[in-house]
């Protein structure tokens, strides 16, 4: 059979075996296994139709075609990254090219972090790896996390000494290189910080040249002990590319740990972002700022999985949505038997522009301690009209004062964004998508 | 300056103005009153543009352009102004940055240079001096959290900055402490000159002490139903707005 006329479920699975038989002298290994079992789950379920609860306004067979070429390793050159990187940002940069680690394009590393080949820990029997890779981020219950999974050949462990605090952010720049074929990828990240280290984990997604891109990312986090993690993920790719996305992460006791998901580009965006608080007094933290206009689609489903006593967590994400572009949001919360004095806070705020544009919001939180606080909350609505005049009758015209308003609603979630650069360059971003460009 | 005759307007087809009939000119100070209900403060939305009232008939003309057929933004870089009766909170936006675009937009329409940070900055201090405002306000979110006084203060800072021909404030005295009271007339009396004016819609007379008028008009039933100097409403304070009720009812 030739390419053409095979369906993208048996070319993934020839992209398996293709992958498997390049993975020499690994064979017999707990990697083979691992990505083995991520396969017979995959080919087992499939991708995930409508009918599917948790993919139920978000039809992923609109993005998937037969014309995307596997594991293209591509170099790109300096002058390339360059247009891709965040001006003015002091950090460590780590480049991926359709999910492959670039060595020629990284950074050094600062000495108290480590990042090594996933592959190699695991040919060197790294007990870490071999006891934790795959276990964080469940197979079973996410077929994408299955498929990157299964494919993927490789993948970066990330990882901070206890004690250590490294100030400078570690940047994490995820290119699909789409200039010469559509292009699949499925970059795979393992991030382990461990007792009293703190770290920030900057991870931007990017598709160069005009072809269309997935990317299917997993990143399994851990946060040991009274460590904390601080991820910012920006999602700028360009309107021909499609990223699934799933943050798996697990909190220690008295550790802390925010994500902040700024959606900008991208037809089709699935973000998963799953914590589980796994040790009293931990706390997390996923706020999310999503533009989005055309037939774009953005999904954000997340579970915060309180274990443990006197958790707390909170849950911020704001839409802005025009034109006929979709907007989903769902959000879990559990509160397990022990999760006594449990604090959990969610919200969903949407500015519908106009008529055609919609959003899906669910909240769902599912209690089974007695001694706790937990409250949601959604709103969805126009641009608030005494506002507008307000501004109009201090001669402001309608397209600035709109745009004005539009930051305003947006700047919440910026502000957690603690790094000068990172705000200025998502601002300016927002600012062109907004047609705000300032006076 | 500006011309109303005969100014019908309606809400929710319910007609509020029955025919204003209005003229103000330049230097001069105008204090419309009148009970409540009046149309005292849709008056003001009419002239400001708000969109919520509907002209069902009647003529406006601004410096002798037809005022109701620009947009909100358009009378503002015209050079009208109107003081929110109540102002509204905006989050996110500082003061100083929402009057910034405001004055740099009305500067473009006229075709003049915007002012770039430093002057603004200047600027804001001067003004805010005059006032005898604190600064500190105008970093923070615009009115958000402000309590009545300090969003009244606001609203005169603001037209302090934009420098309008014409203001119009709508019961900007409403809720003040005395203190408060006088910063906002103080505000007023220093801007006052040769080229601008002032229309000064309130219920009380108590403002009137310190914005002195030249002409004072009585708003009832969607009319203006007396005209005078500023002894009008002295005598509306002393005798409240009965006698003028009974005196339209005998004549209808």
């Amino acid at each position: 059979m030739d390419q053409e006329n095979m369906t993208l479920l048996q070319r993934l699975g020839n992209e398996y075996k293709r992958s498997e038989e390049s993975l020499n002298g690994l064979s017999g290994s707990k990697f083979h296994e691992i990505r083995r079992k991520a396969m017979d789950i995959f080919s087992q379920t499939g991708f995930p139709t409508t009918r599917h609860e948790e993919w139920k306004y978000t039809n992923i067979f609109s993005i998937l075609h037969n014309g995307f070429k596997f594991s293209g390793i591509s170099s790109i050159s300096k002058e390339t990254l360059q247009t891709l990187v965040i001006p003015n940002l002091d950090c460590t940069k780590l480049v991926l090219v359709n999910g492959v680690y670039s060595a020629a394009l990284s950074d050094i590393l600062p000495d108290d972090v480590t990042v090594q080949s996933i592959r190699e820990l695991f040919r060197i029997k790294s007990d870490r790896v071999e006891n934790t890779y795959a276990e964080i981020a469940d197979s079973v219950k996410n077929p994408f996390v299955a498929l990157n999974t299964a494919l993927a050949e490789d993948g970066l462990y990330i990882h901070l000494k206890k004690n250590c605090k490294v100030e400078k952010p570690i940047h994490i720049i995820a290119i699909s290189d789409a200039q010469e074929d559509s292009v699949v990828s499925v970059p795979r990240l393992f991030i382990d910080v461990e007792k009293n280290a703190e770290l920030t984990i900057v991870y931007t997604s990017h598709t160069i040249g005009n072809n269309s891109s997935w990317k299917n990312s997993v990143l399994e986090v851990i946060v040991q002990e009274n460590a904390s993690l601080t991820i910012i993920n920006c999602q700028t790719d360009t309107s021909q590319a499609s990223v699934i996305e799933t943050i798996q992460s697990t909190i220690a006791e008295d550790a802390h740990y925010s994500l902040t998901t700024v959606s900008l580009g991208c037809n089709f965006i699935r973000n998963d972002a799953n914590v589980i608080l796994n040790g009293k007094n931990s706390e997390a933290h996923l706020y999310g700022l999503i533009l989005g206009d055309g037939k774009r689609l953005i999904d954000n489903h997340t579970i915060v999985d309180h274990a443990k006593p006197h958790c707390e967590s909170s849950e911020f994400y704001k839409y802005i949505l025009d034109d006929k572009s979709t907007g989903i949001f769902n959000g879990k919360v559990f509160v397990r038997e022990d999760a006594q004095k449990t604090n959990a806070y969610q919200s969903n705020k949407t500015i519908l522009l106009s008529d055609t544009a919609t959003i899906n919001t669910k909240p769902q939180l599912e209690i089974f301690a007695d001694d706790v606080k937990c409250s949601h909350g959604a709103t969805s609505g126009q641009l608030d009209e005494e506002q507008m005049f307000y501004l109009q009758a201090r001669g402001i015209g309608k397209e600035r004062a709109r745009a004005l308003l539009l930051h305003a609603f947006a700047v919440d979630i910026l502000k957690k964004i603690h790094i000068e650069p990172i705000v200025e360059w998502l601002d300016k971003d927002i600012a062109q998508r907004l047609h705000d460009e300032g006076n | 300056m500006l011309r109303i005759e005969e100014l019908y307007a309606s809400v929710e087809e319910k007609e509020i103005l029955k025919g204003i009939n209005l003229q103000v000119k330049a230097g001069e100070v105008h204090a419309i009153m009148g009970p409540n209900g009046s149309g005292k403060s849709t008056l003001a939305s009419v002239l400001a543009g708000r969109t919520d009232y509907t002209v069902t008939s009647g003529k406006v003309l601004f410096e002798n352009k037809e005022l109701l057929e620009m947009s909100p933004e358009e009378r503002a870089q015209a050079g009208i102004f109107l003081a929110f009766q109540y102002p509204v909170e905006i989050p996110g936006v500082s003061t100083a940055n929402f009057l910034k675009t405001a004055m740099n937009e009305i500067r473009k329409s006229k075709g003049e240079e915007t002012l770039d940070a430093m002057d603004f900055l200047k600027l804001m201090k001067q003004k805010a001096a005059l006032l005898e405002l604190d600064t500190s306000f105008l970093q923070r979110s615009l009115n958000e959290g402000f309590s009545g006084g300090e969003k009244k203060k606001n609203e005169i800072f603001q037209m302090a900055m934009l420098e309008p021909k014409l203001a119009v404030l709508d019961e900007t005295d409403s809720g003040l402490d005395i203190d408060a009271l006088k910063i906002v007339a103080n505000g007023v009396n220093s801007l006052r000159n040769n080229n601008n004016a002032f229309i000064v819609v309130t219920h009380y007379q108590r403002l009137l002490d310190y914005i002195i008028p030249d002409f004072v008009h009585v708003l009832y039933k969607g009319k203006i139903v007396r005209s005078g100097g500023k002894e009008l409403a002295l005598e509306l304070e002393e005798r409240g707005y009965d006698w003028i009720k009974e005196e339209i009812a005998e004549t209808v």
